[in-house]
């Protein structure tokens, strides 16, 4: 029985391999996709090498201080690419057409309302094309503003105090305002000192036996993520090959020999498990290499995850097979069947992680059970108990496949 | 006349092919309506509230309430109180995954300007992301506080150096510079002076009252799973080749322009129908579940020939993977792989620029950037026809490339 079963896995695996197109989507594209996200999530995140810019206009039409002020610290921004223009309708017409991503629009009385305790807004026209660029403006914006924003709250507040004392109306507008600027330079030196030393602070520490946590790689999402959906692409092709053997009489001749039934199904699973094995080994040291993706500290438990999820994928491949009436079939529900556990399994977002229904959905997926835990262990350090109800629940999916595939196979 | 025959045949063999249907119209608007929701729910996840267990020690303290509730202030953590003696334990044995603690004297000591810190402890239960998100809303809370305390403590030791000058002349005494302190940061709160208010571009919006366009890009998908059905040309050039047929075509009373023709007009019937189909199904479907539905823009003219010259350019590189394609495993696997990252590339999947300059560059040297460009010219900015005219002109551009590289590659044999 283990021969004959071995004989049919070398066999199949073997068909497998030598299908270039097969090896281009299931070692090749899974690659190329977490890399080209991991890229994309490391350059929005701010931790990438390639730093990515964009496009803004700013039309500053204040003549104080704190328009300028927003100005400068715009172009410190790495992020932007800074064009100064004078004409706020051309700035709207500039982003309308696509030419920039989104423009700042600082008003006249900008400073003016600022310095007399009056909120003033500056206006963000963002293209609706370009709306995660946009966005990615508003906050750079934020963040520069926050810091001038504090500068004039001061600066009011220093004027609303001095502007009590008495004699104030009588002074020379000229020394009244230096003397508000001299007490306010020394009270923002003051705040410079201080946020050096913040008076409360935040320790962290890990209690006994916990693992200090390091910097989150996100290839520790995106490589798993699309490992576990082209896993599960492989449900379409297993289903085929099965079919296509029905369909050019090899599956009967390999009944009417001397090998048992068995042995045949066994060995068609145990080759789709090692496909998985490769697809696994390939893609995590793919990701341990060139994206420093880190492994986790429990082997035992990342090789019965992967067994485990072998396991689900081959079942349902056998299962997807006693449902198609021809090998084309299968392939093509077997693509349908991919593209929706890599959209609901949580391959591009955790939905598994999101309240209420999508989130409850994605648990019926086998992909959102094998990510949530290989991303567990590379990420926190999850071990093997930690991971013992991922691994049981894709044994569940497994043993449910299988069982419905058994009842429907036909051995002819 | 040929060239309408041999189109009819092979639209007739599509028909009759369920299979083909459903990958090339079922699997996109499934594909669209999988990852939308899953985008949808990623972003309820971001508004997610996560619960972090609090050890008080300085109950009662005027800065350790303020905190409390900085911290609870739609930050998103909400703080509930944990014991003291138990929280150690509780966080080793996994009961609990983080735990902050504010410590005894926390706000007598930050009144004397006395550094005191709050301390994030966190157990192995506890995953990264959740630790770092805690930190960061600790750290800003403790940041805001901190500089408030010490700017209010700053300036009323301006107060006391000036407390030796005569009574009038005392500016800076320490209640005017709370009060001030105390209404400027309550105000500051809902009405900080410098704010940021966003919208969308007025010669955008002219016209088009209540503009709202969709966050999710369904036209990027279309568009995508246009350039795939490009495999349908050269899957169908190298079926009739394996099974011989192509040979029999040829050596039929008909030019060889009119096979080609007849082999590319069904790709660009089903180009056009299946972008038709999954933008119609995104508009219909897609608010049923929680997403806006696309857009048309008003220049039905301009969408048609985008769609038109999509689906051209999509037909011309079927001739030339047709062409260049030896075995059904670069027809299959090696195109779909080339046709997905090039979708991937040109923005169809996520937008081009978070890619970086070079794959950026990259991009632009595929046609789905182009076809992108010009719908979401059309559709989100309500620009017209003239306007995408160098959009249109690189579409027309890489149809001809692709259509010559395949028709001096082509090997009618």
């Amino acid at each position: 029985m283990i021969r004959h079963t071995l004989a049919i896995a070398w066999k199949d695996m073997l068909i497998v391999l030598k299908d270039k197109g097969a090896l281009a989507v299931y070692f090749l594209m899974p690659l190329l996709f977490a890399s080209l996200m991991g890229i994309a999530f490391a350059n929005t995140s701010g931790s990438g090498e390639t730093a990515i810019e964009i496009a803004i206009i700013v039309a500053n039409q204040d003549r104080g201080t704190y328009g300028q002020m927003v100005v400068d610290g715009l172009k410190q921004a790495t992020v932007l690419a800074v064009t100064e223009e004078n004409d706020p309708t051309a700035a709207d017409r500039l982003v309308a057409e696509g030419q920039a991503a989104a423009a700042l629009i600082i008003p006249a009385d900008l400073s003016d309302r600022i310095d007399a305790g009056e909120t003033a807004a500056i206006t963000l026209i963002k293209d609706p094309a370009q709306q995660e660029a946009a966005n990615i403006v508003a906050g750079v914006t934020n963040q520069a503003m926050a810091e001038i924003g504090m500068l004039a709250e001061l600066r009011y507040g220093v004027h609303a105090v001095t502007s009590q004392s008495p004699g104030y109306d009588k002074a020379p507008p000229e020394m009244a305002a230096a003397a508000e600027a001299q007490t306010l330079g020394v009270i923002w030196t003051a705040v410079q000192q201080m946020r050096q030393s913040p008076v409360i602070a935040v320790e962290e520490t890990a209690v006994a036996n916990t693992k200090e946590l390091e910097d989150w790689n996100p290839m520790t999402y995106n490589v798993p993520g699309f490992t576990v959906a082209f896993a599960f692409f492989l449900v379409g092709t297993m289903a085929s090959t099965l079919l296509a053997e029905k369909e050019e009489g090899t599956f009967r001749r390999l009944m009417s020999s001397p090998m048992p039934r068995g042995a045949v199904i066994t060995g068609k699973i145990l080759a789709y498990v090692g496909i998985v094995f490769l697809q696994v080994i390939v893609m995590f040291t793919a990701g341990s290499v060139f994206f420093r993706m880190p492994l986790g500290e429990a082997p035992l438990a990342l090789a019965l995850l992967t067994l485990a999820l072998a396991l689900a994928s081959a079942s349902m491949g056998i299962l997807l097979g006693t449902f198609c009436h021809s090998s084309k079939q299968a392939d093509q529900l077997g693509m349908v069947l991919g593209f929706v556990l890599l959209a609901l399994g949580g391959t591009i977002f955790p939905v598994w992680k999101a309240p209420g229904l999508m989130g409850i959905l994605c648990r019926f997926t086998p992909s959102a059970w094998a990510i949530e835990a290989y991303m567990g262990m590379f990420a926190d350090g999850w071990t093997l108990a930690r991971i013992t109800p991922n691994i049981l629940a894709l044994l569940g999916f497994a043993v449910a496949f299988a069982a419905v595939a058994i009842r429907r196979f036909r051995f002819e | 006349m040929n060239a309408l025959h041999i189109a009819l045949k092979d639209l007739l063999l599509f028909a009759k092919d369920r299979g083909q249907i459903v990958q090339l119209f079922l699997v996109p608007i499934g594909f669209i309506m999988a990852f939308s929701a899953a985008f949808g729910a990623s972003q309820k996840l971001q508004e997610q509230v996560l619960t972090v267990p609090l050890v008080n020690l300085d109950p009662g303290g005027e800065t350790s309430e303020q905190l409390v509730e900085d911290l609870n202030a739609g930050r998103g953590i909400r703080t509930e109180p944990h014991d003291a003696a138990t929280v150690e334990a509780d966080l080793a044995g996994g009961t609990i995954q983080l735990a902050l603690t504010i410590p005894a004297d926390f706000s007598a000591d930050v009144k004397a300007g006395t550094p005191s810190s709050l301390r994030l402890a966190y157990g192995p239960a506890a995953s990264l992301s959740q630790v770092e998100a805690v930190r960061l809303v600790a750290k800003g809370v403790a940041a805001q506080l901190s500089l408030e305390t010490q700017l209010v403590n700053g300036l009323s030791q301006m107060a006391a150096m000036t407390s030796d000058a005569p009574e009038e002349y005392q500016v800076f005494t320490a209640e005017r510079i709370r009060e001030q302190a105390a209404s400027q940061i309550e105000r500051a709160e809902t009405q900080p002076l410098l704010a940021l208010t966003a919208k969308w571009p007025d010669q955008i919006t002219r016209g088009r009252e209540n503009f709202e366009p969709s966050t999710f890009g369904a036209a990027g998908f279309a568009i995508m799973f246009a350039f795939i059905a490009a495999q349908v040309t050269a899957t169908s050039i190298f079926e009739e080749r394996k099974e011989g047929t192509f040979r029999r075509l040829l050596v039929s009373p008909m030019d060889r322009w009119e096979l080609l023709i007849g082999k590319m007009l069904p790709n660009f019937l089903i180009a056009i129908l299946q972008m038709v189909v999954v933008v119609a199904a995104s508009i219909v479907l897609l608010p049923a579940i929680g997403q806006t539905a696309p857009t048309l823009g008003s220049a039905p003219l301009a969408l048609a020939l985008i769609t038109i010259l999509v689906a051209l350019c999509s037909t011309s590189l079927g001739v030339l993977l047709g062409a260049l394609c030896r075995t059904e495993a670069q027809v299959g696997g090696v195109s779909s792989a080339v046709l997905w990252v090039a979708g991937m590339v040109g923005g169809a999947f996520i937008p081009s620029f978070v890619l970086g300059d070079f794959l950026n560059t990259i991009g632009k040297a595929v046609p789905h950037y182009w076809a992108l460009q010009a719908f979401n010219a059309v559709t989100l900015r309500g620009l017209g026809m003239i306007d995408i005219l160098p959009q249109l002109g690189m579409l027309a551009a890489f149809t001809a490339v692709f259509f010559t590289a395949g028709l001096l590659k082509f090997k009618f044999e």
